[in-house]
């Protein structure tokens, strides 16, 4: 029977709606911390989404089969590490009906670093090279180009000479004084250890708006790569793109699994984008240390609802002698303030989460552009963020709300239950 | 004997910092099913204090009380709140009713953690306490839209719904004019005679003593005199 506790529950909305003072002031307390965490949790969510679609697109495709050295070395894949024939790994997994109906598609990259010299100073930038179609896809550099073309997968005739094209990030064409229609050398040391030093032509100028892309990379074909660097044929990493990208873990396993029962593809190895993520990693794990930031603010917006259940209690002393009296358990008294916590809880944190999505709302269609803040960071994240506005996420810190707010009523509410009933009977 | 409730030897010390105050001495009660008994004495003679440990609300220092041959001495707090609800009715001089039910709410509201009586019986009942008590059309009226007369008639309809077997009423009509104080202790006395219910009720009232068929008289936590009344 559960008509007690129907009375119970009517008492506290009753006597909440009574108090409307202190009901508003607790409401906004809950509401303005629900809120916080509500628009914090779009920011981070947002974020981590953007490094997680950067990383996948720019670094780790879905799945990625490499060989197992070549993420040995610390600071970057080893140029060394080629995944000799391709085509025949690729021929033989999607063989397997398992892996060819999960797979969107496929493509390989060669990425090399190039040590660069500009008015007397080093440094080092990546090349990638990749399919320019199937790279629309991925890097998408095709919609970022700001001066010249993309790639035309064609050499260049300039002059009685040929060259290879490269497209550049805009702040790498600017520290090397490359313009579009530019020739420029690169000394390259191919698998094969001897140092050539080929010229390239610049294609176009790329702004992605990712540091880290347009001061560090540029990229070309990835023929040419397989060429200047003699690997016959051979690329570094060939990349997965499947259907339901949830699934990369699973339908890497499987192919792990392939790879094993062929003696000549024993030494490779296929990751999904959470294992080989660095900033992927890095983030899951940012993500735990926000949740415990949550749960904070959470409590100090909640504590009012302490003072104010205790508030409470000491004006109804009598009551709760007569309740007592009357045969109520001490459970039941428990309760009875206990709601009231809840109750104003649970209409806080809901009416902070919907302001939280109101505010959420145009940050996540225009974002906020945090170039200035980042410029100097080589992070795999737009300059502009877009708040992520997520169901499971929002849902979540309202029942935080309810569930913090409940908490810090017990304590006030234990101290009514324990109350003695001649004691309280005698209050005026 | 059936409904019977006796206290033996009880005693209560109340201690406030280093003074202790004896409220009750070497108490000694039979009450039996049915009577109406008025405790009378100054103030500060122990009224209350004896009322709250009949009542189960407090427990005294020395002694024992017995009900249906059942010690309820060294019971724990929720057992003597079953206790409480299945037994005993309670009527304070300051009605005590909650402000935020309504006076049919309020009456109900002991009926309401009582899971063996069903919602069509709470109905009725409430409604013939309701009846009965004069506040007919004032059931969805709150506390604070009622007479002190009425809100005591409340409060007595309350501690009568679940049919207690002991009503315990402490200065009862001490906040009454004396037509209203009149009218309370004839309900009561009415349900006394019709349900057999057992009252124990303090007072000061002359007018209110004359209904008693058993008159103790209180005087520093004794029983000074115990008469029965023959009417
Ligand atoms: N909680 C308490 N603490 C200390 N002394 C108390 C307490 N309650 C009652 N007393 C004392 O006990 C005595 C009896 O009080 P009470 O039972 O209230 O008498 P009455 O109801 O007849 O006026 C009085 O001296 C009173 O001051
Ligand atoms: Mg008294």
């Amino acid at each position: 029977m559960y008509k007690e506790w129907e009375k119970i529950i009517q008492m506290a909305v009753r006597n909440i709606k009574r108090n409307k003072r202190r009901t508003v002031l607790s409401i906004i307390s809950v509401g303005l911390s629900i809120m916080l965490v509500v628009v914090l949790q779009g920011l981070v969510d947002g974020l981590v989404e953007n490094i997680i679609k950067n990383s996948i697109k720019n670094e780790t495709g879905h799945i990625r089969i490499t060989t197992k050295k070549y993420f040995e070395e610390i600071n970057s894949p080893s140029s060394q590490q080629i995944v000799y024939n391709p085509e025949s790994v690729l021929g033989y997994i999607l063989s397997d009906v398992n892996v060819s109906m999960k797979i969107e598609f496929v493509t390989e990259r060669i990425k090399f670093p190039v040590l660069l010299q500009y008015s007397g100073n080093n440094k080092t930038a990546v090349c990638i090279a990749g399919d320019s179609e199937k790279e629309k896809k991925l890097l998408m550099l095709d919609k970022s180009i700001i001066e010249g073309e993309y790639l035309r997968n064609k050499l260049v005739v300039k002059g009685n000479k040929k060259y290879r094209e490269i497209i550049i990030g805009k702040k790498l064409a600017k520290m090397l004084n490359l313009k579009v229609g530019d020739t420029f050398p690169l000394m390259l040391s191919g698998i094969d250890f001897g140092v050539r030093i080929p010229s390239f032509y610049v294609r176009g100028i790329f702004e992605t708006g990712l540091n880290m892309f347009d001061e560090n990379v540029f990229m070309m074909n990835i023929e040419d790569a397989k060429y200047v660097l003699r690997t016959n044929g051979g690329v570094h990493e060939i990349l997965i793109m499947i259907k339901k990208y949830k699934e990369a873990e699973k339908v890497a396993k499987y192919i792990n699994s392939l790879l094993l029962k062929k003696d000549e593809y024993k030494n490779l190895v296929a990751s999904d984008w959470k294992t080989t993520g660095g900033f992927v990693k890095m983030m899951y794990q940012a993500l735990k240390i926000y949740n415990f930031l949550y749960i904070a603010i959470t409590f100090l917006g909640s504590f009012i609802i302490t003072n104010i259940i205790l508030m409470t209690i000491l004006e109804r002393k009598r009551e709760i002698g007569i309740l007592k009296s009357m045969g109520f358990k001490k459970v039941q008294i428990l309760m009875l303030f206990t709601f009231e916590g809840m109750v104003l809880g649970t209409v806080g944190s809901i009416c902070g989460a919907l302001l939280g999505i109101l505010i959420s709302i145009p940050l996540s269609i225009y974002g906020i552009d945090f170039s200035s803040s980042m410029s100097n960071m080589n992070f795999p994240m737009d300059n502009i963020v877009r708040w992520s506005i997520n169901l499971a996420s929002i849902l979540s810190s309202v029942l935080l709300g309810i569930l913090v707010s409940s908490i810090v009523s017990v304590l006030p509410s234990r101290y009514a239950s324990k109350m003695k009933t001649v004691d309280a009977l005698k209050s005026v | 004997m059936e409904g019977q409730l006796v206290l033996k030897g009880v005693r209560k010390v109340y201690t406030k910092g280093n003074i202790f105050i004896e409220a009750l001495r070497n108490i000694n009660l039979e009450i039996a099913k049915g009577e109406f008994i008025a405790i009378m004495g100054p103030s500060g003679s122990g009224k209350t204090t004896l009322l709250n440990i009949i009542g189960c609300l407090d427990i005294p220092t020395e002694g024992e009380i017995v009900y249906n041959g059942e010690q309820l001495t060294n019971l724990k707090e929720d057992t003597l709140a079953e206790y409480r609800k299945n037994n005993i009715g309670f009527i304070f001089q300051s009605y005590n009713l909650l402000p935020v039910l309504t006076v049919k709410e309020n009456i109900e509201l002991p009926l309401v953690i009582d899971k063996t009586i069903s919602k069509r019986e709470r109905e009725t009942r409430v409604m013939e306490l309701i009846e009965k008590v004069g506040l007919k059309g004032m059931e969805n009226r709150y506390p604070n839209e009622l007479s002190s007369g009425q809100e005591q008639r409340v409060a007595v309809a309350r501690a009568l719904v679940k049919k207690p077997l002991l009503v315990l009423a402490d200065e009862p009509t001490a906040n009454l004019d004396s037509q209203t104080a009149l009218e309370i202790i004839q309900i009561m006395k009415q349900m006394n005679e019709i349900e057999n219910t057992t009252f124990i009720f303090s007072t000061h009232d002359p007018q209110i003593e004359k209904f008693a068929k058993r008159i103790i008289i209180l005087k520093d936590g004794m029983i000074n005199s115990d008469t029965k009344i023959s009417q």
